[in-house]
């Protein structure tokens, strides 16, 4: 239907971690736009979505958060991955790439033909 | 793992909540506020901006709904402010809360009180190494585990058990009886121990806390003289000092060293403190009970049920059998070997009683339930507006389904811990009647698996009470409920209380009929003629031990002495009308042994007797007549010729048709001389007044070596008082001699049907409490009948409807309600009442009586908490009834 596409279950949290891993610590807002300009600005991010899904890593422990002051020195949290976030995103990263590899295979002949 | 962490943060979340929700706020303005910039910045209004920003948001009230729901854990937040909107509309309406915390509290605190003796008697953990192994065995003699019925002497199988019997371990005997133990120098002190078979200890699976047991060789004559004592024995005789040990005590006559201490629960049999693998008196007549009553114990191998060892006794029963004679007989059901686990044998006196009341309670719970229901159903009647209003606001059923059972959890908990508190008293209570099958438990305490026992309880009932009435709360519709008048769920809900009366009459008409069962058992067995009279009647025992008092050949002067003096010192009291003694009065529990008597004139006849030896004039004061011939006098000595006192059906078994009046008898041990029949007296019912008597043949005290004297004193005042008097008899006679069982005839009595006078007691309070709580369900329901129907009875005044007709109207639905009840308990009771079976006399479990009574009895309270609110009714003012809205 539409250019963009919505973020599906599961895969906004891969997205967050693996963000983090390469942007360092981020506040909300920046992490939801470079999640966006990674996407190619394919992906239409519900921000409202972002914050409890951030919770929700928090609450796990792959991420921690402080309180900080932002380019435009504004008070705003910024996230971090801790250790457990670090190796949960190569353990994700590693599954994830092993499901699409398999989906391939079922779509790959498909489309060939 | 990580779940686990998430749900610990949530909950951590659930107490910060304010704090985090505070934290997100911010976070969210400054987000919000790096939006708009960036709007801004590319191009847009500051307002427009801003208004794109919140676009993909999503909303900022929806985010952070969302964030609060990850945050904390929704469900725990719904019950949070479920528990608060509950607890405010409790204390809004106190009425309903305290009627209901009350009405629980009396249920659940009378399930907290038979539970707590059930715990503590049913559920009782023995004190013993794997007391399911441990079983007593009855009839066991043709299986090997044979025994002499005068001493320990055992067959070779019974010494052997582990080589001889595939199920059974090792296998032991005891005999519980009163003795005389002197711990030093000084008098003795009336205790009961135990003569045991030397694995007595190995069988149970107790270590004694202090010294050794018994090896097993020592109950062999001439290694016997050794005892354990109990931990109670120890502490107060020895000051809980170790030196105890080898120490020498005196019992019945019969010095033994201690050798060990048993642990502080180790109270078995009940309430003895010397064990010892001896026997006092081997000679039948010298013995309390006049015979040797022992119980074989049986400690079963590893996996091996009760039924494992029956089954091979039985099978050794059989085969044993067949080898003795030609025809082997199939024995008589009770004749084969029985096998009881050691804690149903412990029980077996109170278990049905317990079961029965734990019923009885179960029963005014549901009752009380159903009671609350009612009151429930009818408050959410009343707020049906409410539901409605939440609903249109949008609840869902759920939430408000789950919203009234907070309420009703509420409710039932203050209710079991209010019951708690009833409980206590309730157990208080429940001892004043306590029955003797009970003195050989601890009272009971609440302790912590009670009370897990209360708290699972008033879940349960706060569930079951709060269910119908949750639902039909669920059910408001909030269009109809809105608009006035009576809805649907609301006649739902009244025809429900209608049918959970209906209920509840039929439970309580079951308890009623129980306890009017008994009440009927009491009055018949109050008006059995015993034979003897119980008023007025002091009785003590004294048994004799130690040098002077042994029993010699040609006699021991010294034991009538002391008979003859103690009855002289007993005379002497102010207001003592008549005095006595006797081995055995009537009442007494102890084992009884028929002996066969003989008529010695050649008439070739025997029958069983009890042998008894009494003073004279005993059957004067006992008001035991003497139909034929003469009591004792005097003159009835050792210098006098032999004479003998049989009852009226042994001397009719004896010498029918005759006069047994001047013939000879003969028995073993002490018909030397054969005495001859001087009188005849009534048979008594010495067991009480279920039983029949038995028959029974006495000689003169005088003319007897018996050493245990029941001593007997009337007067016209109370018995009681004349108890220390009593002592100082004996006191002045021998110091020594202690005096035990000192009570009165009347308790004696009272002892003797305590189980059932505590059963109807128990049944009672629970019966009357049931109808109470009935007639509290039945009152509210006509209320409330009667305020729906206000508008509709004032309308029908008003076109000229007759006040009675209204009246008689309201009493015929009550007394359909009733009806159906009632038909509801008599089925019930038709099955009920077969437990109650043992406990009747004189009356059947399905006494037309009774359940005619009852039935009659309910209808009349039934109308008359009717008439009150029916009354009312029919008084409305239609002028008023048609304001009302």
């Amino acid at each position: 239907m539409g250019g963009k596409t919505d973020v599906w279950q599961g895969t906004l949290a891969l997205m967050t971690l693996k963000t983090l891993e390469t942007m360092g610590p981020q506040h909300g807002y920046g992490l939801a736009r470079r999640i966006e300009l990674t996407s190619g600005d394919q992906l239409q991010l519900n921000y409202g979505t972002l914050y409890p899904a951030l919770l929700k890593l928090e609450q796990e422990g792959y991420i921690r958060s402080r309180w900080g002051t932002s380019e435009n020195n504004r008070k705003a949290k910024f996230y971090e991955l801790t250790k457990a976030g670090e190796r949960q995103v190569k353990k994700a990263a590693a599954e994830w790439e092993q499901t699409t590899e398999i989906l391939a295979r079922f779509l790959t002949p498909v489309e060939e033909a | 793992m990580r779940k686990l962490r998430a749900l610990m943060m949530r909950l951590c979340g659930l107490l910060s909540f304010r704090h985090g929700d505070d934290d997100f706020a911010v976070e969210l303005e400054s987000h919000v506020a790096m939006h708009t910039e960036d709007g801004i910045r590319s191009g847009l209004s500051p307002q427009e901006a801003r208004r794109q920003a919140l676009i993909r948001l999503g909303g900022a009230e929806q985010t952070r709904q969302a964030y609060r729901e990850r945050l904390g854990l929704p469900c725990l937040e719904n019950l949070r402010l479920d528990a608060r909107y509950a607890l405010r509309q409790l204390r809004n309406s106190p009425g309903y809360s305290i009627t209901a915390v009350l009405t629980l509290g009396l249920a659940i605190g009378a399930n907290t009180a038979i539970f707590s003796l059930v715990h503590a008697i049913l559920l009782r953990q023995l004190p013993f190494s794997d007391p399911s192994r441990v079983m007593t065995v009855e009839n066991g003699m043709d299986a090997g585990l044979g025994f002499n019925m005068n001493s320990k002497s055992v067959t070779a199988s019974f010494n052997d058990a582990a080589g001889f019997f595939k199920t059974i371990e090792n296998a032991t005997m005891y005999s519980s009886i009163g003795a005389n133990v002197e711990l030093g120098e000084g008098s003795a002190r009336r205790l009961k121990a135990a003569e045991t078979g030397a694995r007595f200890l190995d069988v149970l699976g107790v270590t004694p806390r202090l010294g050794r047991g018994f090896a097993p060789d020592e109950d062999v004559p001439g290694k016997d003289r050794i005892a354990l004592i109990s931990d109670r024995l120890w502490r107060s005789g020895f000051h809980a000092d170790p030196a105890a040990l080898g120490k020498t005590i005196r019992a019945n006559g019969v010095y033994l060293v201690i050798v060990g201490v048993l642990p502080p629960q180790m109270d078995f049999p009940a309430n003895v403190d010397v064990w010892t693998p001896t026997v006092f008196d081997q000679h039948t007549s010298m013995r309390e009970a006049g015979a040797y009553i022992s119980t074989v114990l049986v400690r079963a191998r590893a996996n091996n049920s009760a039924a494992a060892v029956r089954a091979e006794l039985n099978a050794r029963a059989a085969n044993s059998r067949g080898q003795g004679t030609a025809h082997a007989s199939e024995p008589a059901p009770d004749a084969r070997p029985i096998v009881t686990p050691i804690a149903a044998e412990l029980t077996k006196s109170i278990r049905a009683s317990l079961l029965m009341l734990s019923l009885a309670v179960l029963f005014l719970l549901a009752i009380a339930c159903s009671n609350v229901a009612g009151l429930a159903l009818a408050r959410t009647a009343a707020r049906r507006r409410e539901f409605a209003v939440r609903t249109a606001l949008g609840a869902t059923r759920r939430r408000i389904i789950a919203q009234q059972l907070v309420e009703s959890l509420f409710v039932a908990m203050a209710g079991g811990a209010s019951g708690v508190l009833f409980a206590n008293g309730a157990l208080r209570l429940l001892y004043l009647f306590r029955p003797a099958a009970l003195d050989a438990f601890q009272r009971p305490a609440i302790n912590a698996s009670v009370l897990v026992f209360t708290a699972s309880m008033a879940v349960v009932t706060g569930v079951a009470f709060g269910m119908a009435p949750a639902w039909l709360a669920g059910d408001a519709d909030p269009g109809d409920a809105l608009r006035a008048g009576t809805n649907r769920s609301s006649i739902r809900g009244a025809r429900l209380r209608k049918i959970l009366v209906s209920g509840e009459m039929g439970i309580a008409f079951v308890l009623l009929v129980g306890a009017g069962l008994l009440l009927r058992t009491m009055a018949n067995m109050d008006k059995v003629h015993l034979g003897y009279d119980t008023k007025g009647i002091l009785s003590f025992s004294v048994a004799l031990h130690g040098e002077p008092y042994i029993s010699k050949e040609g006699g021991n002067p010294a034991i009538s002495a002391f008979c003859k003096g103690v009855l002289d010192q007993l005379d002497r009291i102010p207001g003592v009308t008549a005095v006595g003694a006797v081995s055995s009065a009537p009442l007494d529990t102890r084992a009884d042994m028929l002996l066969p008597v003989m008529a010695a004139d050649g008439a070739q006849r025997s029958a069983g007797g009890a042998p008894r030896v009494a003073s004279n004039g005993y059957f004067g004061l006992m008001g035991i007549p003497v139909i034929e011939g003469r009591g004792f006098s005097s003159q009835d000595n050792r210098t006098s010729p032999r004479v003998v006192i049989v009852t009226k059906d042994l001397a009719d078994k004896l010498w029918p048709g005759q006069s047994p009046i001047g013939r000879p008898i003969h028995c073993f041990w002490y018909c030397d001389g054969s005495p001859t029949v001087i009188g005849v007296v009534s048979p008594n019912r010495r067991s009480g007044p279920r039983y029949g008597g038995i028959s029974e043949f006495y000689f003169p005290a005088m003319q007897q070596d018996w050493t245990y004297f029941t001593f007997l004193l009337r007067t016209n005042g109370d018995p009681a008082k004349l108890a220390s008097s009593a002592r100082r008899a004996v006191a002045a006679v021998n110091p020594s001699q202690p005096v035990y069982d000192l009570e009165t005839m009347r308790d004696r009595l009272n002892n003797n049907e305590s189980l059932l006078r505590f059963e109807l007691f128990a049944l009672s309070v629970f019966a009357v409490l049931s109808v109470l709580l009935v007639l509290i369900g039945l009152y509210g329901v006509v209320s409330y009948t009667v305020t729906q129907r206000t508008r509709e009875i004032g309308i029908r005044i008003a076109l000229g409807a007759r006040r009675e007709a209204v009246l008689i109207s309201l009493l015929r639905e009550s007394a359909f309600i009733t009806l159906v009840g009632e038909a509801l308990g008599f089925a019930a009771s038709l099955v009920a009442m077969r437990l109650l079976a043992t406990a009747l006399f004189g009356v059947t479990p399905h006494d037309p009586e009774t359940l005619i009574g009852v039935g009659v009895l309910f209808l009349l309270v039934a109308m008359a908490a009717t008439y009150l609110p029916a009354r009312r009714a029919a008084s409305i003012d239609p002028m008023q009834a048609l304001r009302i809205e």
